[in-house]
């Protein structure tokens, strides 16, 4: 676990602790629960034994009545009550969460702590995340454990086995999204207002989409015996209750597991990190905690968060104490020195290739074949001219011939690994963003694919795989921009090995792109572990940043 | 304000500092002299921030200047010894680069920094790239930058290089004014006269240690030398320079 909280930028120590809290805040939730189900109990002990009873008893009792004669005209079968055991096991899991365990979102405790210790909110977030799913997955295991039993006699452990691990995953995500919404709501703070607000959304959701989702997937099986082979792409993007429907698809073979993995790994990681990055790194807080937490971020070992989802994909602001002087060394070197002047201005020469690159193609005498070509897709020219530009800039700031005077950065009062971010966010604002643009502009000009969703889809895809690329190599070669010698450029085999890994990515895109983007479940697969991609090159570049700001010594 | 405990730093086998304890108090101008490779340098570039100690601890403004860097780096200005500057910038340029690094106010950091140009000479040039620049032009503009963010403490090894002798003189007084004024100045320099005349205190380093401290009176009346120079030469090791030069010029011949 050490090394997953690491891994995701958390701080173990924080973690541990705000997740023993998350698990006090579990046992609390359940000791008022028992309470009000049977009066006060002497200990505490009583209270968790009674709750898991109430949950067996829960789970015979669900499963009883999806497939007992209740509905015996309708005639269910089994794998009818296997999803609707889901389902509504999934339901008294939000019910539970929005209500029992409430504390985990919204408390005063976390106020408290929020207030006097410098905890790290992505530790904060993790612990929550954690400690809710090990709640979540000890109620779903034990409430669809009597129908995973009969299920164990029609479809042996194999099929049982995956319809179980579907039924998890398609948890986690719910139970991600329950957590990540009603935290945005409360925003942490608890009082009468806000938790009332939580629990009307709470309902509205729950209830808004359960009785749709019957009508859906239910009648038509009461109608005509058969479910439906086509539902509304929309319901099932943004209806985590039409989720569970896929079970029945799983088990008629129209829909295979890898399918369902890949769609909601999908789901899970556009929801994780939209709320991970964005929601829980720009950390609101009242304004009582936030002069609390405006003291204790001016020592130097706790780090404002910052928004790293912005960081990755969109743009991000930065002080002017760590951009300006960098813009500032920028324009003098363009306006000063020779060979960067000429480097830089290789940024008006991409567009210019990308745009007659298929003209080229087809004065050079294999028009027919090129024109057939790119009817899929851009070429994989196009990419590596991207490509390779943008690494090159990526190296380029980090040179000068007067990288001796640039103690002038060692010895001043900014991060270091803020002024190391400036070549990364260089380029891929100020390149990345308007090479897309233009690519997505040519490739509409040129009519290179069917439609514009299939140009955009194109596009979405290798803007990814650019971000990540320009990261990764942003973190490899960690290092405070205009302060490296230029014997650098001069270590040829390092710039081989960057020709030769663009030559492979552009034609790994060329070839792959135009395939993930033949339907809507492999793009959502493909953009999901893209993105997840891109998240770990980003941790991965924190990570070297964060070393390398710790080794960081002005040695010349 | 400045304070190192126990602090070492070595480059592979190679002891630079050893153990170096030094204080220096608000509105004191410390002489920190030392043969060439005494550590001098060393010690100023990491309580400078540049490079990290081995073992030890470096205090400026109250700051460890390795937990608290940031904190520890508003609060002083430094000249550095190679009198490295980016020469690609206008003066008025890089006394803007600074003051941005140091978040300093960009109206009054601008009036501030074309004041002190000014006053060292430099209103003519101050839109002029340094590649023609004179060593002692960078310097001065070096000092500018060292002086803009009002520190409270400042790090100067080797400010006087390339400045002309009338420079000089206005550096000098700059600094006992600066000192009146409460601020705590760590001066590095191999200009002995300088250092007699202007420092209210010496220590001397060899071999990264500490070997002698105290105002330069002391310092001649425990060595009985009659000048600063002599005193240095007994405390460093060459006791007769006159014989050393004697055998170069044999070694010449």
């Amino acid at each position: 676990m050490k090394y997953v909280i690491r891994l995701l930028g958390g701080n173990f120590e924080h973690w541990r602790v705000l997740h023993a809290l998350a698990r006090r805040q579990i046992r609390a939730g359940i000791s008022a629960w028992a309470t009000r189900g049977v009066g006060r109990l002497r200990n505490k002990r009583g209270a968790t034994v009674f709750f898991y009873i109430f949950l067996v008893a829960m789970g015979v009792n669900t499963n009883a009545l999806v497939s007992s004669s209740l509905f015996a005209p309708i005639e269910l079968g089994l794998i009818t009550s296997t999803w609707i055991t889901y389902q509504v096991t999934s339901l008294f899991c939000l019910f539970l969460l929005t209500t029992t365990f409430r504390e985990l979102f919204v408390s005063n405790d976390d106020y408290n702590n929020l207030c006097f210790r410098p905890v790290d909110s992505k530790s904060y977030f993790l612990s929550k995340l954690s400690a809710m799913l090990l709640q979540v997955f000890i109620i779903t295991g034990i409430m669809t454990l009597p129908v995973t039993m009969a299920n164990l006699s029609t479809y042996q452990f194999v099929g049982v086995l995956t319809f179980v691990l579907s039924n998890f995953l398609l948890q986690i995500t719910v139970a991600t999204l329950a957590l990540s919404l009603f935290v945005s709501l409360t925003n942490h703070s608890f009082s009468k207002g806000k938790t009332s607000k939580v629990s009307i959304v709470s309902y509205l959701l729950m209830y808004g989409m359960l009785i749709p989702t019957s009508i859906w997937y239910l009648l038509p099986k009461i109608r005509t015996g058969e479910f439906p082979t086509q539902y509304p792409v929309w319901a099932e993007m943004f209806n985590p209750f039409t989720w569970y429907a896929s079970i029945p698809a799983l088990a008629s073979g129209s829909v295979s597991f890898w399918t369902i993995l890949g769609t909601f790994l999908a789901v899970t990681t556009s929801i994780f990190v939209y709320v991970y990055l964005q929601r829980y790194a720009n950390l609101e807080l009242s304004i009582k905690v936030q002069q609390n937490y405006d003291s204790v971020t001016t020592s130097e070992d706790f780090e404002r968060p910052q928004r790293a989802l912005a960081s990755i994909l969109s743009f991000e602001s930065s002080p002017r104490r760590q951009s300006a002087p960098m813009w500032l060394l920028f324009r003098a070197h363009l306006r000063a020195n020779k060979k960067f002047r000429g480097t830089a201005l290789g940024v008006l020469v991409v567009p210019i290739l990308l745009s007659v690159t298929p003209i080229i193609l087809d004065l050079i005498g294999i028009g027919e074949s090129a024109s057939e070509a790119i009817q899929n897709g851009p070429p994989q020219m196009m990419y590596a001219f991207i490509l390779m530009y943008c690494l090159l800039m990526t190296n380029l700031l980090l040179l000068s011939s007067e990288f001796r005077a640039s103690w002038v950065l060692f010895t001043a009062p900014v991060r270091l690994k803020d002024l190391c971010a400036f070549s990364d966010r260089l380029v891929r604002y100020y390149l990345c963003i308007p090479y897309v643009i233009i690519l997505f502009a040519v490739i509409l000009a040129y009519g290179m694919t069917s439609s514009v969703w299939d140009a955009f889809s194109q596009v979405l895809l290798f803007a990814l795989v650019l971000n990540g690329v320009v990261m990764l190599k942003s973190g490899i070669q960690a290092s405070v921009p205009f302060s490296q010698g230029p014997e650098i450029m001069g270590k040829f085999l390092g710039q081989f090995v960057v020709i030769f890994v663009c030559m492979l990515l552009a034609s790994a895109c060329g070839y792959l792109i135009p395939l993930c983007t033949e339907t809507v479940q492999v793009f959502l697969a493909s953009a999901g572990v893209l993105l997840l991609a891109n998240v770990c090159a980003r941790l991965f570049y924190r990570w070297r940043i964060a070393r390398r700001e710790r080794r960081l010594e002005f040695v010349v | 304000m400045i304070e190192t405990t126990t602090l070492t730093k070595t480059f592979g086998n190679t002891t630079a500092i050893d153990n170096l304890n030094l204080a220096v108090e608000p509105g004191e101008i410390v002489g920190f002299l030392g043969p060439n490779g005494a550590g001098k340098s060393t010690t100023v570039k990491i309580l400078t921030g540049m490079i990290k100690p081995t073992s030890g601890s470096a205090y400026v403004g109250g700051y460890d200047v390795v937990k608290y860097s940031l904190e520890a780096k508003r609060k002083f200005g430094y000249v550095p010894e190679s009198g490295a500057i980016y020469e690609v910038t206008t003066p008025t340029e890089y006394l803007n680069l600074v003051a941005t690094l140091h978040d300093l106010e960009r109206e009054s950091a601008k009036s501030k920094a074309n004041e002190l140009l000014r006053l060292f000479g430099l209103s003519d040039q101050s839109k002029q790239q340094m590649f023609d620049f004179s060593k002692g032009m960078k310097q001065k503009v070096l000092i500018c930058a060292a002086l803009l963010s009002d520190p409270q403490v400042l790090l100067l090894d080797e400010p006087l290089n390339g400045l002309d002798a009338n420079t000089v003189s206005v550096v000098k007084e700059l600094l006992r004014s600066l000192a009146n004024d409460g601020m705590t100045i760590l001066f590095c320099s191999h200009i002995l006269e300088v250092v007699e005349r202007l420092c209210t205190r010496i220590v001397i380093i060899d071999h990264g240690k500490i070997v002698i401290e105290g105002t330069t009176g002391e310092i001649m009346e425990q060595w009985q030398a009659s000048t600063l120079e002599e005193a240095f030469s007994k405390i460093t090791g060459i006791q007769d320079p006159a014989s050393v030069s004697s055998d170069i010029m044999k070694a010449l011949t």
